[in-house]
């Protein structure tokens, strides 16, 4: 042993010591409650805490505590969950800590570190976050996203008269630039919808905090409790740049009813990002829409070349791949072939691929995409709740909803300001239900066979969906569903679109860490569920045969 | 026993854990929320073997929570502490969430390891593990030799 090292920690922990007001060096310590130990959150009294009560979180003297509580605030966010059909109780937000090392999957026990042991993962059971009351007021989200940053606070120049800022001047920037997951997307979405004019976020933000204003949302604290448990549990500890982020929507009606993220905000609202191979099934229901069929075949040969016949070589697309010869659809889905799906989004057609996008709700394609031969294999940026809204269509027999967060938006006075209904509640019918029928059809076997195959379920429900990886490991995916819900789980750096993520223990393919936290979240958001499966397809043998050849596929010459 | 009892016995360490692990900023403010946490739900907790460690990872999801912590350096030390080493903090700062929380228990705190393992919730032997990778790595990062006795 060192003995320079161990004096070096020695002195640190006096250092610390110094720093908090409880007596945390052993050497320190009473072993009985003295004039010294100070209880300061309502316990004092010596009664039992009642659980009925709602109790402050208080923060301890640090600091961002300028005595910020979870005021009886004007505004309410109250939560309506609006899972129809759900049969589990929802607002306690507790899982079953059931889990033993033994019970985990292969997926958590792959991997070890350089040094050739077992990643330094602790052996503990989950554990739930703190319960999220069931009622969030914006002063809730400004505590929240205070406690998530207290260096919002801290950089801070102090105000030339010395009086403390006020919670509203503290919480405004800090609900734009930090605030809590959920607040920035109702936000995000009042502006969106213009429920205020044209009022920015700001000022909406500060509308919020002032107004005396009923806002009812989807959101459901339960499942929010289970996705930050599933992240909680298998997203690699420490200090960290990537994120992983869980969005779930209810297929029944397009209502954003979780979102949780490992890190303060979450791309998956407010960012875009590349979904990858996580496109392809758009272009599966192109093509379906179409009449074609999953047996229908395709070369699956790469590498694979392609150019407009005005562009010269130099400006041809090239795809990598190995000789597999002539494939069915449904085989090159469950690879995820990537020269095969640049053949099929040009025997489908890019112009009808990328309208099926924008029936599917994907608002960001670039106005060239269908010039874009690239477009099947995901290089366009999408959001993630509109891709989870794309693939709610496949689930749901083929209705598209725009996903939500806010249901209503009332007054003091009870006039409603704002209310979700009519056509945007009914939702469209973009694809014939016989068409999602089958593109649910190919992603449940893509699941129980292909990629996907760490998102099943221990209780053998329908789970259908896709992964996606962007080149060079930037970006991964999941996207699955059950006929419940909806679910996208990415993993990425959102700070950057360049650096490879990397995780001990963890290949960074989609198939890896996103799948196995979207298998987690859902296994305990399923649970009291009915078990339903997806709607039967047409005969899955009867059809198909036909060669579907790319327009614009030159030969390839390496 | 009630919440208060609890509190009495097992708040400083449930603070130190979390401070160990997270730094004094964001560990504070960590073991700030187990406790009300625990306030709230202690008819459930009280019935468990160890609910100390169970509020430490109850501590642990909420410093998760923040993207980057302010940093394992104290700010604005009393005068009269003795001087560590500068490049400690961020060494610290390097090794997993494991092997900062047992090093810091246990070498900077003083704790004995059977204290340390019951409030982090694992076994001695594993703690130990961690103790000595931990170590090595501080010695790696600080270039410092092992001195042989």
């Amino acid at each position: 042993m060192s003995s320079d090292l161990l004096a070096e920690l020695e002195a640190y922990g006096a250092t610390l010591a110094d720093q908090v007001d409880q007596p945390i060096r052993a050497a320190d310590r009473s072993l009985t409650a003295g004039p010294g130990v100070v209880v300061d959150d309502g316990a004092a009294t010596g009664l039992e805490p009642d659980p009925g009560v709602t109790v402050p979180l208080t923060m301890e003297a640090s600091r961002s505590n300028r005595g910020l509580w979870l005021a009886a605030a004007a505004l309410l966010l109250v939560v309506a969950g609006f899972g129809l059909g759900r049969l589990w109780p929802a607002g306690d937000g507790s899982i079953d800590s059931t889990g033993s090392p033994d019970d985990r999957t292969e997926a958590e026990l792959d991997g070890t570190d350089e040094d050739g042991l077992p990643p330094d993962e602790g052996e503990t059971t989950p554990v739930p976050p703190p319960d999220r009351p069931s009622t969030i007021t914006a002063a809730d989200g400004a505590v929240l996203a205070l406690a998530d940053n207290p260096d919002t606070v801290a950089d801070r120049p102090p105000r030339a008269d010395g009086v403390e800022p006020t919670l509203e001047e503290l919480a405004i920037p800090a609900l734009d630039d930090q605030g809590d997951v959920l607040i920035r997307g109702v936000l995000d979405e009042l502006v969106r919808l213009e429920v205020f004019g044209s009022e920015t976020r700001e000022e909406v933000a500060d509308r919020l905090l002032t107004d005396d204003l009923t806002i009812t949302t989807a959101y459901d604290p339960s499942a929010q409790a289970l996705a930050e448990a599933a992240i909680a549990e298998l997203h690699p500890e420490g200090d960290r740049p990537d994120e992983v982020a869980l969005l779930t929507i209810d297929n029944r009606t397009g209502a954003i009813v979780a979102v949780a993220s490992s890190s303060p905000t979450s791309v998956l609202i407010d960012g875009l990002r590349q979904p990858g191979s996580a496109f392809k099934p758009i272009v599966l229901a192109t093509l379906f829409e179409q009449g074609y069929h999953p047996l229908d075949m395709v070369s699956a040969d790469g590498p694979c070349q392609f150019a407009y016949p005005d562009q010269d070589q130099l400006g041809a697309y090239t795809v990598d791949g190995a000789p597999r010869g002539i494939q069915s659809v449904r085989a090159v889905t469950l690879s995820s072939n990537n020269c095969a799906f640049v053949r099929l989004g040009q025997a489908a057609g890019l112009n009808q691929v990328a309208t099926m996008a924008e029936d599917l709700g994907v608002t960001t394609l670039p106005d060239d995409a269908g010039q874009l031969l690239s477009l099947p294999l995901g290089v366009t940026v999408v959001n993630g709740a509109e891709l989870a809204g794309a693939y709610a269509t496949f689930a749901n027999g083929g209705v598209h909803r725009t996903p939500w967060l806010v249901a209503e938006v009332t007054d003091r006075d009870g006039t409603v300001l704002y209310r979700r209904d009519g056509p945007a509640a009914t939702g469209r019918q973009v694809l014939s239900a016989e068409t999602a029928a089958l593109v649910a059809a190919m992603l449940e076997e893509n699941v129980v066979g292909g990629t996907g195959a760490r998102a099943s379920l221990p209780d053998g429900r329908a789970v259908a969906g896709k992964t996606g990886t962007t080149s060079g490991f930037i970006d991964a995916w999941f996207v699955g569903f059950t006929p419940s819900y909806t679910t996208v789980a990415w993993l990425g750096d959102p700070e950057s679109t360049t650096e490879p993520i990397e995780l001990p223990g963890w290949n960074s393919f989609g198939g890896g860490l996103p799948t196995a936290i979207w298998g987690r979240y859902n296994e305990q958001l399923h649970q009291g569920i009915a078990r339903e499966s997806f709607p039967a397809t047409p005969d899955p043998f009867d059809g198909g045969g036909r060669l579907l050849e790319a327009e614009f596929e030159v030969e390839f010459d390496g | 026993m009630t919440f208060e009892t609890f509190l009495a016995e097992h708040r400083a360490r449930l603070t130190a854990g979390l401070v160990a692990t997270y730094g004094p900023e964001v560990g504070q403010e960590a073991a700030a929320e187990a406790v009300a946490y625990g306030w709230q739900h202690w008819d459930r907790l009280r019935s468990m073997d160890n609910p100390a460690g169970y509020l430490y990872r109850v501590g642990q999801t909420t410093a998760r929570g923040q993207l980057r912590p302010t940093g394992f350096l104290p700010q604005d030390p009393s005068p009269g502490l003795p001087d560590f080493e500068p490049g400690l903090a961020p060494a610290l700062e390097a090794l997993s969430e494991q092997q900062r929380a047992c090093v810091v228990l246990v070498h900077a705190l003083g704790w004995s390891k059977a204290d340390a393992a019951r409030l982090l919730d694992i076994d001695v032997s594993t703690l130990r593990t961690h103790v000595n990778r931990g170590l090595d790595r501080l010695r790696t990062s600080l270039k410092v030799e092992p001195h042989v006795q």
